[in-house]
């Protein structure tokens, strides 16, 4: 099920301004197949999948546990291979990027979100939102600064010396988000970012996601809340390895 | 330390025995758990066996000393167990008769035998001549059926009596001097020269290897003054080579009641094994306690493994917890895990051990100097290499369940949920509570031993350590903390310099604790100072996410981080330490061959049968003085202020008897000396005149005994004479020239039943070059078995052996830098896995895969740097110390430091410790991100 785009959201950059004029998706796949093997029995997560994302769509990828939404995800976004088919992102074929050249445009041009958070444990909550920014090469000093200013949006500014260990996980969660959206990224994908809230948290974080969208930036997020389902530009469900 | 250990696993095994056989739960997860990563499972079997491989070295190396010096018997005894020395070859044959008619039980052989100290040479061009030999007159027939053994006489072959100028000579011998069967041999003796036909040549075993060449009775000596020749009988225990000297205290009480008081009976053989097996547990102490180093900072690796193990598997014991399986159960599936490595390691760790100390003893016999009295070859004993295997695995499987018992004490709920522990929550108290058990522990030790040396080192120390968490109550964690570690680390490091009679000569172990103290101290001390390390690299790095994350985890794990520096810096303190203790010594060649020669250059040694003079010498261009000294050896005694009582048993020492005149060249200078004399050559004068007026006899003492200045000593020589003797002061480095005690050549017949002859001589130069003079001597009368040498090169030769041992030593300890090597790499390895999920956020983020490569090649880095810079900072310490401000070693030392050899130790570890992240940091970030992450569907 395929609900069509609400509303047209303002470009982050030039070129999302070119892709918004060419009217072509900011993620494309095509015929995208993706094969588990537990021990001799082949599970085949995803099953010749289509699908194309546009800029600035708030998208929503739900369906039973187990069906392939968070693989979809992952091969999407270029963290997981797949086995055939190919995906676009920004014009460029993920898959056959070398690493480096992955790893590059994953740093440039997307944010992760995970609902068990993966904040580094060694690193304050302040050192683990500037790892993107230093990640894309951006000076230190600015880094710190800049990561100040995104944990102040989420409500954290006096929380930035933390450690995740000494943060609750509502607190995480932001944390994580404001490290996913430090880089200003064009895509962020996040996998049940929710899961772990409470209903208010949970809320509080929609919010913020939608502040973003707003200013330009796509989200897919694969999750079970239906509220998170509600508010989507676009629902897309999987089931057994088919995005319908 | 082997029964310790048995009674360790005797406590442990059988609970784990159980459960392997009776618990199938405890059995499945112990054992599975070992088969999931069967890769990493041998990096556990291979760092828990290096301590076992290093304690089963030490006992081979000692074996095989052991067992090599009690080859002397068979090569320079053989059969003979006992010997008499009597004066003439009528008290010889009424002594081998009296011996044969008593018929005792436990002798099984008896023969008399002619020795003479001789110089011999081959015949002809290119002539060589050896200046020191020993030619043994021997009956054919006697010697044959001596003992009842042939063979260990080593002369079975020998079916003829030699005609008398004939002689049969031994291997060595012969090789020495490029003689064989029927050439001509000259042997020099008495000043003069006869030449013998070689008949055979003959393994040096027995009495052919107790004696050089053999000869017909009366061959040599009939044509010598009675003086220059040694009438002996030899006894024969019954029994074989080794088994016959467990007979001898019954024999010698036999041959005592036989003969009158003051004949010289000497055990030999008991006393050749005797020594051998000291040597042995000697070396096999010296070797165990040096590679006690490398066995703590093994240790520090099975804690940091196993600790990761139970880190890598939280979620799985609280879950475990959750369902109601108890800790104990847990620690003992982790037990069962632990002894099926411990197993492995053990025979892996026992098979390493004695390559190991095959490859020591093989090169220590490669220093061994050309006339050492017996060659090194491994001997390997079943009963120290189980040994060495129960002790690696007691430590190990003690090891593991302490590091378990510790890991699975965690909070459920936190386990789950992979959250930290609750650190504030009851560790204030229990903190505290350790820290008064410390404190008491410290009191009750200071109370009832201070004067023990490793107490007053350890001690003190402790109590600072239990002092920081009451320290913690009024001041910061962090200042505490440091305050404590500082005040431990300056009583470790001066504590040679604050008590030095306390920590006078010490024996290995201490310096063993000061080094584990130090370098335990140290670590703590500066992983309390992360912020220092996080402020300075991120300077250093311009804020390199590498460098941030390789900083972050170790500083965010401060104890995994204290042991790895530890294991780490244990090693290199103790390389430093012995490398710049053994380049101080080697600068001391010039002041040791002072110190024993004092004015005198020249030490010449002749043959006793040469008859060489103090006149000859004189004659000798070059030579200026010359003070002749007779040699024999006494067994000393230390009476007590009444002089009627032994206070302290010294066993049997050299001594040196000279002459009225010997304090003419400035003498040896004395370290101690009686307030009734007003210098040293005074002290020598009185101990040269021999008995006083009041009938005194002065000595000189070794420094090395615990003899003061006016201490009366009890001198007892091999025939039974006594005197006493006062020390009129004390001398150091006399054992470089087995020196002993001094005493006037006039007061040997109270001590001796024959006159000694001068064989010996001190000599000064005239101003030439020392060296030259020595050579042209040595080499102008080698038949006179004139054997001379500097002061200066007997030091140098010493210290060169001393050189080679440390260097053996160091070798040895290359064991032990390995361990920290292997260590850090399986850590990094483990640590791999652990940040799996990291290192997939990481990625997912766009870190590049170099960057986290980067992240271990700078933890590795992190952790060598301090490693090397503790372990040879703390060793420069601890020597420094050691060699100037206490009375552990020499006196007035000079200190150096050898910078080309602590750097090159320097960055050769940590290039290898740089190397053990190579492979994990390789292997890190190689999965696709949503595989680290595990989210995949």
């Amino acid at each position: 099920m395929t609900i069509p785009m609400r509303t047209q959201h303002r470009p982050t950059n030039d070129h999302d301004a070119d892709l918004l004029a060419n009217e072509l998706p900011i993620v494309s796949a095509r015929s995208v197949t993706k094969t588990y093997w537990a021990g001799d029995i082949a599970v085949h997560a995803l099953n010749s999948v289509d699908l194309d994302i546009n800029q600035g769509q708030f998208v929503v990828v739900m369906g039973p546990s187990g069906n392939g939404k968070s693989t979809l995800l992952n091969c999407l976004s270029g963290i997981d291979s797949i086995d055939s088919g190919t995906v676009h992102i920004d014009g460029k074929e993920i898959h056959v990027l070398k690493d480096r050249a992955r790893t590059t445009h994953r740093a440039q041009r997307m944010g992760f979100i995970f609902q068990s958070f993966n904040l580094i444990p060694v690193l304050s909550a302040a050192e683990n939102v500037e790892l993107p920014l230093l990640a894309s090469g951006t000076k230190p000093s600015v880094a710190r600064e800049t990561a100040a200013k995104g944990l102040t949006q989420v409500g954290l500014g006096e929380r930035a010396r933390h450690r995740p260990a000494e943060l609750s996980g509502g607190e995480q969660q932001r944390v994580a988000i404001a490290r996913a959206l430090i880089t200003k990224p064009a895509v962020v994908w996040a996998d049940e970012p929710t899961g772990n809230l409470d209903s208010t948290t949970a809320g509080l974080v929609l919010d913020v996601f939608r502040q973003a969208n707003e200013a330009g930036q796509t989200f897919v997020i694969v999750t079970h809340d239906q509220e998170l389902g509600k508010s989507a530009d676009r629902l897309v469900e999987v089931k057994d390895g088919v995005v319908r | 330390m082997t029964v310790v250990a048995i009674v360790v696993l005797a406590l442990l095994l059988p609970i784990t025995i159980f459960d392997f056989i009776r618990r199938p739960t405890i059995r499945r997860l112990g054992l599975r758990n070992l088969a999931r990563r069967r890769g990493e499972a041998v990096l556990v079997v291979g760092g828990s066996m290096l301590a076992t491989a290093l304690i089963t070295a030490s006992f081979v190396i000692g074996d095989s000393f052991d067992h090599s010096i009690r080859n002397i018997a068979e090569t320079k005894l053989g059969p003979i167990d006992e010997f008499i020395v009597v004066p003439s070859t009528s008290d010889a044959e009424a002594a081998a008769s009296a011996i044969q008619t008593a018929e005792f039980s436990d002798v099984d052989g008896v023969m008399m035998l002619h020795s003479i100290d001789v110089a011999a040479g081959s015949v002809g061009e290119n002539r060589v001549v050896e200046p020191t030999l020993r030619f043994l007159e021997l009956d054919q027939a006697a010697t044959v059926a001596f003992g009842n053994e042939p063979d260990a006489t080593g002369l079975s072959s020998w079916t003829e009596q030699l005609d008398p100028t004939e002689v049969i000579v031994n291997n060595v011998m012969a090789g020495d001097l490029g003689v064989s069967e029927g050439d001509t041999l000259e042997v020099f003796a008495g000043g003069e020269g006869q030449q013998f036909t070689i008949v055979d040549v003959v393994p040096a075993k027995g009495l052919a290897g107790l004696g050089d060449i053999v000869g017909a009775p009366g061959a040599l000596s009939l044509n010598l003054p009675a003086d220059l020749s040694e009438s002996l009988v030899v006894v024969s225990n019954r029994g074989g080579v080794y088994e016959g000297a467990e007979r001898t205290d019954t024999v010698m009480a036999q041959l005592t009641n036989l003969f009158p008081e003051g004949t010289e009976i000497n055990p030999a053989k008991q006393e050749l094994l005797a020594d051998a097996d000291a040597e042995g547990q000697e070396t096999t102490y010296i070797f165990g306690t040096i590679g006690g180093f490398s066995v703590i900072a093994g240790i520090l690796l099975v804690v940091n493994l196993f600790a990761m193990l139970a880190a890598e598997r939280r979620t799985d014991i609280g879950t475990m917890r959750a369902i109601g399986i108890r800790q104990g159960t847990i620690v003992r599936s982790f037990a069962l895990e632990g002894a099926a490595y411990g197993v492995l390691a053990a025979i892996v760790g026992a098979a390493t051990g004695i390559g190991v100390g095959a490859a020591v003893v093989s090169y220590a016999n490669s220093t061994l100097a050309a006339d050492a009295p017996f060659s090194l070859t491994t001997a390997i004993v079943p009963a120290s290499l189980l040994s060495g295997a129960v002790i690696g695995f007691a430590i190990s499987q003690l090891t593991v369940i302490g590091t378990c018992l510790r890991s699975t004490r965690l909070t459920i709920v936190r386990a789950i949920k992979d959250i930290g522990e609750d650190k504030h929550k009851s560790g204030r108290r229990r903190s505290l509570i350790t820290g008064g058990i410390g404190l008491a522990l410290a009191a009750v030790a200071i109370v009832l031993a201070s004067d023990v040396a490793v107490v007053a080192l350890a001690a003190p120390v402790l109590a600072c350590v239990a002092l920081i968490p009451f320290a913690k109550l009024v001041l910061p964690a962090r200042i505490a903390t440091f305050a404590g570690c500082v005040a431990g680390l300056i009583w470790a490091a001066m504590v040679f310099g604050i008590l030095p009679k306390t920590m006078d000569n010490p024996d290995v172990d201490v310096f063993l604790m000061q080094g584990v103290l130090l370098v335990g101290l140290a670590s703590v001390l500066v992983a309390n100072l992360d912020n220092v390390w996080l402020a300075v690299t991120s300077r250093m790095s311009g804020g390199s996410i590498g460098a941030k994350l390789g900083l972050a985890h170790p500083l965010d794990r401060p104890i995994r981080s204290v042991m790895l520096v530890a294991m780490f810096a244990l090693v290199l303190f103790t390389v430093s330490f012995m490398v710049i203790v053994n380049a101080v010594f080697l600068t001391q060649g010039p002041a040791l061959a002072q110190r024993a020669g004092g004015g005198y250059e020249v030490i010449v040694d002749t043959n006793p049968s040469s008859g060489y003079s103090a006149d000859e010498l004189l004659e000798t261009p070059g030579i200026a003085l010359v003070a002749p000294i007779a040699r024999s050896w006494a067994s000393v005694q230390a009476l007590d202020s009444t002089a009627s009582a032994i206070d302290t048993p010294f066993d049997d020492w050299p001594v040196s008897m000279i002459q009225p005149g010997f304090e003419l060249v400035d003498p040896p200078s004395t370290t101690r000396r009686d307030d009734r004399f007003s210098s040293d050559a005074e002290a020598w004068a009185a101990v040269a005149a021999g008995p006083d007026a009041d009938g005194t006899v002065w000595t000189i003492a070794p420094d090395d005994l615990e003899t003061a200045p006016g201490d009366i000593l009890r001198m007892e020589g091999p025939g039974g004479r006594a005197l006493m003797a006062t020390v009129a002061g004390t001398s150091e480095q006399q054992w470089l020239v087995d020196g002993g005690f001094f005493l006037g050549l006039d007061a040997a017949p109270s001590l001796y039943n024959e006159p000694l002859i001068p064989t010996r001589f001190y000599a000064s130069v005239d101003g030439r070059d020392a060296e030259a003079v020595t050579a042209g001597l040595t080499a102008s009368s080698p038949e006179r078995g004139v054997d001379a040498a500097t002061f200066l090169d007997r030091a140098e030769e010493e210290l060169a052996g001393q050189d080679s041992f440390v260097t053996m030593l160091q070798g040895y300890l290359g064991l032990g830098l390995l361990i920290g090597i292997v260590g850090l790499g399986v850590v990094l390895t483990r640590a791999v896995r652990e940040r799996r999920r990291e290192i997939g956020m990481l990625r997912a983020m766009g870190v590049a895969r170099s960057q986290i490569r980067s992240m271990f090649v700078v933890e590795a880095a992190f952790i060598g740097v301090q490693g090397v810079v503790l372990g040879i900072g703390l060793g420069t310490l601890s020597a420094w110390q050691v060699l100037t401000k206490s009375t552990a070693f020499e006196t007035g030392l000079d200190f150096v430091v050898p910078s080309t050899a602590l750097t090159v130790i320097g960055v050769v570890s940590l290039a290898l410790a740089l190397l053990a992240a190579v492979a994990p940091a390789a292997r890190s970030g190689r999965e696709t991100p949503a595989a680290s992450l595990r989210i995949s569907a």
